[in-house]
């Protein structure tokens, strides 16, 4: 009786389960192979490289201590993608537009986004000369809209 | 380190900016490749599935002979769309690297146009399918395949419209001198690292796509 069960089965038996130990195994060696390969050997990350020089003389060479027009300061925000900082992106960032710091240290919600109304009406101040010695000169602050 | 930290006397907070601009940068590059391996796991399940199934032939059900396989010309459509696609964002990402804004613009609008319309046609094609999928085994691989490729693809071509969103934001003369601040040169170099994973991610979809193709229209 257990011979004519198994001579009826047409099933390819031995090249199934030899396909599944093989199968997953080269995957993951091949796979953790090539990431190995990848991550251990030296290589370059694009946007590290400098940029052109300008033309014009003075670019070329940051500043530390300009601050972007609020339309420029906006404009990187959004350029720039999401923020990775400490916090969730809620902290302050380089991409933010000027201003946003004023508005957001004033929540009370913790939100910098529901207060983005605020983050609005206080713009203005970015057009305020940061003094000298002043942290955030360099690094305009940070809202969620710069996320987005 | 950034080539921003070239500047002098950076402030504390500054530095730490550098900090997590460059830890965006490295992030990009690392998790482009993670998740190409990701998904190299999650394809692999439905090839494996594919020869698991293909090699058994359960009382020949794999294929059986009166069986319709998947509208062959819709598929070949859907594969060249997505390999057109991904060639012609790769060639615009030639330009960029030569400072031509522009020319990338255009080209992924295309690149996505084209993508987006693979997706639609393989929904289409999901929706007007020959047989059940419980029909054959090489039914049950295609119907578990298809919707999780589409998917995907759709995810690439929503970064890609959100990375057509950031270029529009940056300065066409940023992508030729170094910008004279650093939230405008973070921008630029952040945006060139999340174009570059995206690159390599959607390069590898289109190779996914010759494989799969290969395998549910010439292979079966």
């Amino acid at each position: 009786m257990h011979r004519v069960i198994l001579a009826s089965v047409t099933d390819n038996s031995p090249h199934g389960y030899n396909l599944t130990f093989a199968f997953p195994m080269i995957l993951f060696i091949v796979i953790a192979g090539v990431l190995y390969l990848v991550y251990s050997r030296p290589h370059k990350v694009p946007g590290h490289g400098p940029l052109r020089i300008s033309s014009a003389g003075q670019a070329g060479t940051l500043r530390p201590d300009s601050v972007p027009e609020p339309e420029a300061a906006r404009d990187a925000a959004i350029a720039a993608g999401p923020s990775i900082a400490a916090g969730g992106g809620s902290t302050e960032g380089v991409h933010e537009a000027a201003g946003a710091h004023v508005a957001s240290a004033s929540t009370t919600s913790g939100s910098v986004s529901e207060d983005e109304n605020q983050a609005t009406d206080a713009e203005p101040a970015a057009d305020q000369p940061a003094a000298p010695g002043d942290s955030a000169a360099g690094t305009p602050p940070n809202k969620d809209e710069a996320s987005e | 380190m950034a080539e921003t930290s070239q500047a002098p006397s950076l402030t504390p907070e500054q530095e730490e900016a550098a900090f997590y601009h460059e830890a965006a940068l490295n992030s990009a590059w690392t998790g482009a490749r993670l998740l190409i391996a990701s998904l190299s796991f999650a394809f692999g399940a439905f090839i494996f599935a594919f020869f698991y199934l293909k090699s058994l032939n359960s009382h020949g059900m794999w294929y059986p002979p009166k069986f319709t396989g998947p509208q062959k010309g819709l598929g070949t459509t859907i594969m060249v769309l997505i390999v057109v696609s991904a060639l012609v964002q790769w060639a615009g990402l030639t330009r960029i690297k030569a400072a031509q804004r522009s020319a990338w613009m255009g080209a992924a609008v295309v690149a996505l146009v084209l993508g987006v319309v693979a997706a639609c046609l393989q929904l289409f094609q999901l929706v007007d399918l020959p047989f059940w999928p419980g029909a054959s085994g090489f039914a049950s691989v295609f119907v578990g395949t298809a919707p999780v490729f589409v998917v995907i693809a759709l995810g690439a071509m929503v970064y890609l419209e959100i990375l057509i969103m950031r270029c529009r934001a940056i300065p066409q003369i940023s992508f030729v001198e170094q910008p004279p601040t650093f939230a405008e040169a973070f921008a630029v170099q952040r945006f060139q690292a999340a174009l570059s994973g995206f690159t390599l991610v959607w390069n590898y979809l289109a190779v996914v796509a010759v494989v799969m193709w290969v395998l549910f229209y010439l292979v079966h």
